[in-house]
């Protein structure tokens, strides 16, 4: 069966000459969700526009369900394309009620305008929006006006998904309410989703591989629990996560072992060799050998962030329970498992 | 209360004047005027021509607006201007020249034989008048296209399966219905104020407006009962354009909006073909006319052919003798404080948006826009003249009256998308009203306080009638000159002035327009 | 209260305003030389070498001018009488019958200069006398062949489609020949349906109808004599034909202000206009003297003209008008 999405080498570039996307190589494959990572102006709404149809790439080619959909030189109209789209913006519209919008598409493809309210009646019952169906979206709040954005893709019955940071305009508490009924509503669909954001644990959460763009690039593709462990760089291992990066060269001390050094104690974890290394939160703890000075102490209610001034730099150190420490004093910290820098800036 | 006061000294006053030398002959009189053959066919012939042009230039422009502006901003910057410059042509220059270009014996007649038939009558009108209505209504629809129609809603339509057409017709057009209303009540209400091109392509086809009308009663205005007849012939037009304009000014209040979405248009597949439409369109009906102008301005006498060997700048000279230098300077000044307070007053007006007293208001200023010229300034001259008769000062009353409305649509139109927020905001950080009108409210409006000023020159620049009719010892516009000159006959001339005319607020436009568009 | 900052913005830029445009001078009269307010429709040229002939005349005369189209005119005069009187001391028109009205308005004094000697009977009236003559003559684009010869060879076949007529709503001028053409024994109004028949076609001014013909838009015009010398004499290729019938004259009139506030002023502009002096500017710039001893533009030989009977027109205008545009309207 063929890849949902094939991204093979697209280019565009905007007429002021100024590159948006180079080369770049993604597939998705059926069912599977990707999620498109990046920092705001790295180009994921872009490549999002370049798959529904929007814009057309200025070299290479994309296949929806291995049918050729765009090249420099074809475009087939989004109309044709068959994704479902869920904006950031909801673009909803704001001269039709709610009901209406989700029967939008239903109409489109033909569908009886009875039959497509019954259908679209039982869309918004499914993202328990059925009582709101005869207002506007002025009348609507941010959540519930995505849900509708959510309801009128579904509608669409996509063979794939593009959510464009679809809870940015979200505060915290909708935002996971909302990321579970796209996670769910997409499960339920069956259908494959590239789902971009520049929140990570977004990303990991929802996605089984995740992309990496960069300043136009893909620089890096893989599971998530990959990206979180063996990011490219030191920028994708902060897009992935929080991370420190010591200024400490590890040398190889074994396979699959090196020996780092801090201030004047070496250790040997699991890792790879590099110039510089890079810590997560939970590749550290509190106590053992090494030294540190406690510089600022966050206590976040499942757990604590505890801010180290070591020889080789700052480093986060995340503990579950209340804070143990007071900021200000000396303590020691143990090293777990490390991963290179890398010498680019990706 | 300091606004109405305003409204009631510069628009009120004046069409009270109005009123009362029209109820000067009884209920009877007005019966009787209203009622002549005359009177009842060209208001057939107005209405009519409303009708049409409004039905050709609201699709035109809204087709400009829809096509232009969903371009790339680099090419949107070169095409605005170049919608724009059917606006920045003098009507009455406009007129001319596509009599010069198009009519017998014009460009067109001249190098292949092709005169465009019908050209003096209603359908030269039509053309004409919809070439100077199209970028008019192109303009409401942008504004509106920017607050209402944000692109995601149509990528929305597109993912959703809806085509090209599809789209435009269940969610684009449905979104600008309140800009198209403003648009067709703009439009609307020119035409029925529109003069020259009636004048100019009526006359001969012996196809009366009700503004030729007035003019015609104007000159026969020495009999008190013609005086009498063309204030109601000029009030029944207020009457038209109310019918017209009100409940597009009902809907324009009841709308409110969010805050457009700032992305970056797409760069539509069909650039190249807009760009090609755009220009042939220009070219076709502002280009080769203003050429012809520029070529009748070179020329020695009207007949001779607008080669090298008969081209003179006799006609400059001329054009440039005695008055016309101080009246040019004149008119500039006029213009530049008409622009200077065109935008206050609009925007004191848009300040009331939402109040109950603001509506009546705004009601008042657009029926003075809609007064014929003629009659506005015997109003003013009745209201003010006692006074002020024969200064500048009277002028400018006349002009602010005329064209309070120009500088009140657009500071609208932006305050519709200003959140309170940030005035709030501003006076928690302890910033005073004036300082937060100041540092807060007018930055955001720089854009429509600049195109209400660039309006309201345009306008006041070209104006003919009025200051023609107030003007005094000292107080001459450009207007007289070339009224003057018009009526000695001479074509070589009058064109010369016409490009006088036309030039500084084409260069103002070169250089504002561009400026504008990145905004 | 939120509006009172920008109101006290505008309030200020309101009175500056005023103050600056304000100051551009009201006329100051002084006792020795005359000073007066001159309404006129005559052509800028002439009013412009009259006055200064004036002022030549009487040293220190201060003339101020509202020159203005006939339309204009009336139109101020009109809304000077509704805010506070005439503001004008002499009014100097183009054609009698607006003059006419406003004799009837009592706006004007009795004829004031009564040694005026040497103005034709036909272009005295009791409240204004006329100062110049204007003739309507005929246009023809140069090399037409046969040429028109009369008013009437305009309703020839030969002439199908390519005569220009002015419209007399335009101007008191064109309205002339519409009066004559009127009264005139074998035309008539019935002389107009035979030129719509024939395809004659109506532009809008006097002048234009030269240049319709300059331009080949029309072969023949009716149109004033002055408007083809200044066409001819830059080149124009037209030429002017007077009509062996006659040509249609009018007068332009000159009245004094019933309650003109400088009244000897008034007086003696109007003794001036009619002086040798002021005949041979008028001369000068284009239109024949009113005095008969003053050469004007040539004529050919043995020219002769008719006019209109001034007196059966007056308030007539609008009802003759109307007949006309029902045959010309559209």
């Amino acid at each position: 069966m063929s890849d949902a999405l094939d991204c093979r080498g697209v280019c565009l570039r905007y007429r002021a000459g100024v590159p948006v996307l180079t080369d770049v190589d993604l597939a998705v494959a059926p069912g599977e969700v990707v999620a498109l990572l990046g920092p705001s102006g790295s180009g994921k709404t872009t490549l999002l526009h370049a798959v529904a149809g929007f814009v057309a790439p200025a070299g290479g080619e994309i296949r929806l369900g291995g049918r050729t959909v765009s090249t420099a030189r074809r475009c087939t109209p989004p109309e044709r394309r068959r994704v479902g789209m869920v904006f950031q913006s909801y673009a909803l519209w704001p001269h039709l009620t709610v009901l209406d919008t989700v029967a939008y598409p239903l109409r489109r493809r033909g569908v009886g305008g009875a039959a497509a309210r019954t259908r679209a009646h039982e869309l918004l019952a499914g993202v328990g929006l059925a009582d709101l169906a005869g207002r506007r979206p002025a009348e609507l709040s941010g959540g519930q006006q995505q849900r509708v954005g959510l309801a009128r893709a579904l509608a669409a019955q996509p063979d794939l998904f593009l959510f464009d940071e679809p809870t940015a305009h979200l505060d915290a508490h909708l935002r996971g309410v909302v990321l579970a009924e796209v996670a769910a509503q997409r499960a339920a669909a069956g259908a494959a989703a590239l789902y971009a954001t520049h929140d990570a644990g977004e990303a990991l959460a929802v996605a089984d591989r995740v992309a990496i763009l960069y300043g136009g690039r893909l620089v890096q593709v893989g599971t998530p629990a990959d990206v979180y462990a063996r990011p490219a760089g030191p920028a994708v291992a902060r897009l992935t996560g929080p991370v420190s990066v010591l200024a400490a060269p590890a040398r190889a001390a074994g396979p699959g072992l090196v020996s780092v050094r801090i201030g004047t104690v070496s250790v040997t974890v699991p890792g790879e060799p590099g110039g510089r290394i890079l810590v997560r939160p939970d590749w550290a703890g509190l106590g053992g050998d090494l030294p540190g000075r406690v510089a600022a102490v966050r206590f976040a209610g499942p757990h604590t962030d505890y801010e180290l001034s070591t020889p080789a730099g700052d480093l986060l150190i995340r503990e579950s329970g209340p804070p143990r420490l007071p900021a200000g004093g000396t303590t020691t910290w143990t090293l777990r498992r490390l991963w290179p820098a890398g010498d680019g800036t990706a | 209360m300091l606004i109405a006061a305003l409204v009631g000294l510069l628009v009120v006053l004046p069409l009270a004047g109005l009123v009362r030398v029209a109820a000067g002959g009884g209920l009877a009189g007005i019966a009787r005027a209203l009622a002549a053959p005359q009177s009842v066919r060209a208001t057939v012939h107005t209405i009519a021509l409303a009708a049409v042009v409004t039905a050709l230039a609201v699709p035109g422009g809204a087709a400009l607006a829809l096509g232009v502006e969903r371009q790339e901003p680099r090419r949107r910057r070169v095409l605005r201007p170049v919608v724009a410059s059917g606006l920045i042509v003098p009507e009455f220059v406009l007129g001319f020249g596509w009599t010069q270009a198009y009519g017998p014996a014009g460009l067109t007649d001249r190098l292949a034989g092709i005169p465009l038939p019908g050209l003096y009558g209603p359908a030269g009108i039509v053309l004409v008048l919809a070439t100077h209505a199209v970028p008019l209504a192109y303009l409401v629809v942008t504004a509106g296209l920017a607050v209402r129609a944000d692109v995601d809603l149509h990528r929305a339509a597109r993912a959703s399966g809806a085509g090209r057409w599809a789209a435009l017709r269940t969610i684009t057009l449905p979104l600008l219905r309140v800009p198209l209303l403003a648009a067709s009540a703009l439009v609307f209400a020119s035409v029925v104020n529109s003069f020259a091109v009636p004048q100019l392509l009526g006359t001969p086809a012996g196809f009366a407006t009700m503004s030729t009308l007035v003019y015609q009663d104007l000159n026969l205005s020495a009999d008190p009962a013609a005086f009498t007849d063309l204030t109601v012939v000029a009030l029944a037009m207020v009457l038209l354009v109310l019918v017209a304009v009100a409940p597009a000014e009902v809907w324009l209040g009841a709308v409110r909006t969010r805050p457009p979405n700032l992305d970056p248009p797409v760069p539509a597949g069909s650039g190249r073909l807009v760009t090609a439409a755009v220009w042939a369109f220009a070219t076709l009906t502002v280009g080769l006319p203003v050429l012809a102008v520029l070529l009748a301005a070179l020329t020695r006498a009207p007949g001779l052919a607008p080669v090298p060997a008969n081209w003179t700048l006799a006609n400059f000279a001329d054009a440039f003798a005695g008055e016309t230098g101080a009246a040019l300077a004149r008119s500039l000044w006029l213009a530049a404080a008409a622009a200077l307070l065109v935008p206050a007053l609009g925007g004191l007006l848009a300040g009331l948006r939402g109040r109950l007293a603001g509506r009546p208001l705004v009601l008042a200023v657009t029926l003075s826009y809609a007064v014929p010229g003629s009659a506005l300034a015997v109003g003013v001259a009745i209201g003010y003249g006692r006074w002020l008769a024969g200064t500048a000062l009277i002028i400018l009353v006349a002009y602010l009256a005329k064209f309070w409305i120009l500088g009140y649509l657009p500071v609208r139109a932006a305050l519709d998308r200003l959140s309170a927020e940030p005035v709030r905001a501003a006076r928690v950080s302890g910033a005073g009203p004036a300082t937060t009108l100041a540092t807060v409210v007018l930055p955001p409006l720089r854009t429509a306080l600049a195109s209400a000023a660039a309006l309201a020159f345009l306008f006041a620049f070209h104006e003919l009638t009025m200051s023609s009719i107030l003007y005094g010892p000292g107080s001459q516009t450009l207007a007289v000159v070339v009224l003057n000159q018009r009526e000695l006959g001479n074509i070589g001339t009058t064109s010369a002035l016409a490009v006088v005319l036309t030039v500084p607020v084409c260069l103002a436009a070169a250089v504002l327009l561009p400026r504008r568009g990145r905004t | 209260m939120r509006n009172i900052g920008p109101a006290a913005v505008l309030a200020a830029a309101v009175l500056l305003a005023a103050g600056c445009a304000g100051s551009s001078g009201t006329p100051a009269a002084t006792a020795s030389a005359p000073a007066l307010t001159l309404y006129t429709s005559v052509t800028q040229n002439t009013v412009d070498a009259v006055v200064a002939g004036f002022a030549a005349a009487h040293p220190g005369a201060k003339v101020d001018v509202f020159r203005a189209t006939t339309g204009s005119l009336n139109a101020r005069i009109a809304a000077d009488q509704r805010s506070g009187g005439l503001k004008a001391d002499v009014i100097w028109g183009t054609d009698p019958l607006s003059m006419q009205s406003y004799a009837d308005q009592h706006l004007l004094r009795a004829w004031p200069v009564p040694n005026a000697s040497g103005v034709a009977a036909a272009a005295q009236a009791r409240y204004f006398w006329g100062t110049r003559w204007l003739y309507l003559v005929l246009v023809t684009a140069r090399g037409l062949n046969p040429a028109p010869r009369s008013w009437s060879d305009l309703t020839d076949p030969a002439y199908r489609g390519v005569v220009a007529l002015p419209d007399p709503a335009a101007a008191g001028s064109a309205f002339a020949a519409l009066g004559y053409f009127s009264q005139a024994p074998g035309f008539g109004l019935d002389f107009y349906k035979r030129l719509k028949a024939n395809g004659a076609t109506q532009v809008s001014t006097v002048p234009e109808v030269v240049t319709a013909v300059a331009q080949g838009r029309a072969k023949v015009g009716l149109t004033l004599d002055s408007e083809v010398r200044s066409a001819t004499a830059k080149g124009s290729p037209v030429n002017l034909v007077w009509p062996a019938d006659g040509a249609i004259s009018l007068y332009s009139p000159i009245a004094q202000v019933a309650t003109a506030p400088h009244a000897a002023a008034a007086t003696a502009f109007c003794e001036y206009v009619l002086s040798a002096d002021a005949q041979r500017r008028i001369a000068q710039t284009g239109w024949q003297p009113i005095l008969p001893g003053i050469p004007g533009p040539p004529q050919p030989s043995g020219a002769t003209s008719v006019s209109p009977d001034w007196t059966a027109l007056f308030g007539r205008q609008r009802q003759l008008l109307q007949q006309y545009q029902a045959i010309f309207g559209a």
